[in-house]
């Protein structure tokens, strides 16, 4: 009796998990992995992600499906200071596109 | 004859505080509180120097669970790779020194975080020290010592803090998170277990104790492995303390993002934002109880493919955005066994033992191919991205001329099918015979080998042969 009890328990705990793993799985196939992001300002710049270094300007850029904080490192001479945008449904040949201004050097 | 004096209430009540007093001092030690949060302190890639290390190829391993098996086999391509010397920027090195990141899971985690705290010591001791050692029989034995029992007795001291406090002793040397960061060295290690309510994978990696408000420092490197193999009913589960967190306290962004923005259930970004942000709830959550890292990532591919997105601390994709990196390189060490039960024989119910190692092989069966064939996917629409044509309003291009590869290397590859069904019949345990330890750590070796990837890949990294000048 003890070991059906013990058994069904392991079960419980068990099958649930490694099943939630498949269903992961199954989620990311469905979605296309890479999108692409060009971020223009007329320098060459880090571009920041969610505050994380993830690329440079004016190139195309890889970046997951999801809405993202997009902003620049430094000097701070740009704006606005940060775009969010929803980056899906781009391609290498139509990537989303995102514009920093340059801000006149002041004296 | 004179009878005993009763005890008098007071004497019990003494005793009985005695037996509570120590009970209470064999609980196992918590996970301690951060002092002050701070994202850039504690065991993180970003804190890790490679200075014998190309980014421009980029080496992960993934080691599976599977008891003593999976840990010879891992120790067996470790061994593979320190033989096999490489040329990259005119420098000669062994392809070992090229290993930036490896992700385990249970049994694969003895080798992984054996050779993150102690390098090539690995070569020299792991093998007396673990893959020839009877670790189940000191796991007994250490259960039915007087000391041992009697913290058992306790509520808060599990199996699973006794097998750590075991692999303190006799294998880690005591070394903690603390010491494996003080190395600043790659490999990055990642140790895997499961956290039990969510079904979520749960990493020993300051990130993952941020979310805690703790401080993964001084935790012992044995207690996370014993976390990371704590098999459902043989070992219990390992209990972590979530603390209240601090003020200072920050979600990483895209967490919060992923929940306003994303939507619900239609992607990965969501679940695991969800999944982490469940350690905000100090209420309901004020203790975490990890199991066994099979159970939601047999592979340990996980974190690799969360490295994929751009969420990650250590994200590929920025690497390849930023230039840092040319070749990446996934080499998946499988000790997945199949094949045909015995049990199937009799019409009894299977005892608790066979379910218990059900539970960590057939049953995981389906999963492990769906997180290779993941793995393989999103590798390759990674390079399929890279090498994808420009578009004429793009003066540069970030991504061309790189190779992404995945090596696995399991049982599956043995050609000699009775050679094969005898790694399959190996069982999950701790404690294996040295003529079976010997198989595994040598079929490891000729795998990694025999695969076209790899030996395509140390062709291109093999330093060209010096031509002698030829005398008239």
């Amino acid at each position: 009796m003890w070991r059906r009890i013990l058994t069904a328990a392991l079960l419980a705990a068990a099958i649930p998990t490694a099943g939630g793993c498949a269903r992961d799985a199954r989620r990311v196939l469905n979605e296309a992995p890479e999108q692409y992001v060009i971020v223009h300002y007329p320098d060459s710049r880090s571009v920041y992600v969610d505050g994380r270094e993830h690329a440079l300007t004016n190139r195309v850029i890889l970046i997951s499906p999801g809405h993202y904080e997009f902003s620049l490192g430094s000097p701070d001479d740009y704006r606005p200071k940060t775009v969010v945008a929803d980056v899906r449904g781009t391609s290498r040949t139509a990537p989303k596109e995102i514009v920093f201004e340059k801000l006149p050097a002041s004296n | 004859m004179r009878s005993c004096p009763r005890p008098t209430k007071a004497v019990a009540a003494v005793l009985a505080a005695i037996a509570l007093g120590v009970l209470a001092g064999c609980a196992a030690p918590m996970n301690p509180r951060l002092d002050h949060f701070d994202p850039r302190a504690g065991y993180r890639f970003a804190n890790l120097d490679a200075p014998d290390n190309s980014d421009d190829l980029f080496v992960i391993l993934t080691f599976s669970g599977g008891g003593t098996r999976a840990a010879a086999l891992a120790y067996g391509v470790m061994q593979k790779l320190a033989d096999t010397p490489i040329q990259i920027f005119g420098q000669q090195r062994r392809l070992l020194d090229e290993v930036d990141v490896i992700s385990a899971v249970s049994g694969g985690s003895f080798t992984a975080a054996y050779f993150g705290l102690f390098g090539d010591e690995l070569f020299t001791r792991f093998q007396k020290d673990f893959l020839r050692a009877n670790v189940q029989d000191g796991l007994v034995l250490n259960a039915m010592a007087p000391w041992g029992a009697l913290r058992l007795l306790g509520p808060y001291y599990s199996r699973s803090d006794l097998a750590g406090d075991y692999y303190d002793r006799s294998i880690f040397r005591g070394r903690t998170f603390a010491d494996l960061a003080a190395r600043k060295r790659r490999p990055y290690i990642i140790i895997n277990s499961t956290d039990m309510t969510i079904g979520a994978p749960f990493h020993f990696t300051q990130d993952q104790f941020d979310l805690l408000y703790s401080d993964l420092g001084p935790m012992s490197v044995g207690r996370a492995v014993a976390a990371s193999s704590a098999v459902p009913v043989l070992l219990a589960p390992m209990t972590m303390r979530n603390y209240p967190a601090g003020d200072d306290f920050r979600e990483p962004t895209w967490i919060t993002r992923a929940l306003d923005s994303d939507r619900p259930g239609s992607n990965a970004r969501y679940r695991k934002a969800e999944q982490w942000q469940s350690y905000r709830d100090k209420e309901r959550r004020p203790y975490i109880h990890l199991m066994d890292g099979a159970l939601s990532d047999n592979l340990g591919v996980r974190p690799v493919l969360h490295a994929l997105t751009t969420d990650s601390s250590w994200s590929l994709q920025s690497m390849v955005n930023l230039d840092r990196v040319r070749c990446i390189v996934v080499i998946v060490v499988n000790a997945g066994t199949q094949g045909l039960s015995e049990l199937d024989r009799s019409r009894a119910t299977p005892d608790v033992v066979n379910v218990a190692r059900a539970t960590g092989g057939a049953l995981l069966t389906n999963t492990v191919l769906d997180s290779i064939t993941l793995l393989r996917e999103r590798i390759g629409s990674l390079q399929q991205a890279a090498h994808a044509p420009m578009p004429t309003s793009a003066p540069d291009s970030t991504v061309s001329g790189r190779n992404f590869l995945v090596i696995e290397v399991g049982f599956d590859g043995v050609r000699d099918p009775k050679r094969r069904a005898d790694f399959w019949s190996i069982p999950t345990s701790f404690k294996l015979k040295d003529a079976q330890v010997d198989e595994l750590i040598a079929v490891g070796g000729e795998l990694l080998n025999a695969d076209e990837g790899f030996q395509a890949l140390v062709e291109a990294l093999t330093p060209p042969p010096t031509t002698q000048p030829q005398g008239n």
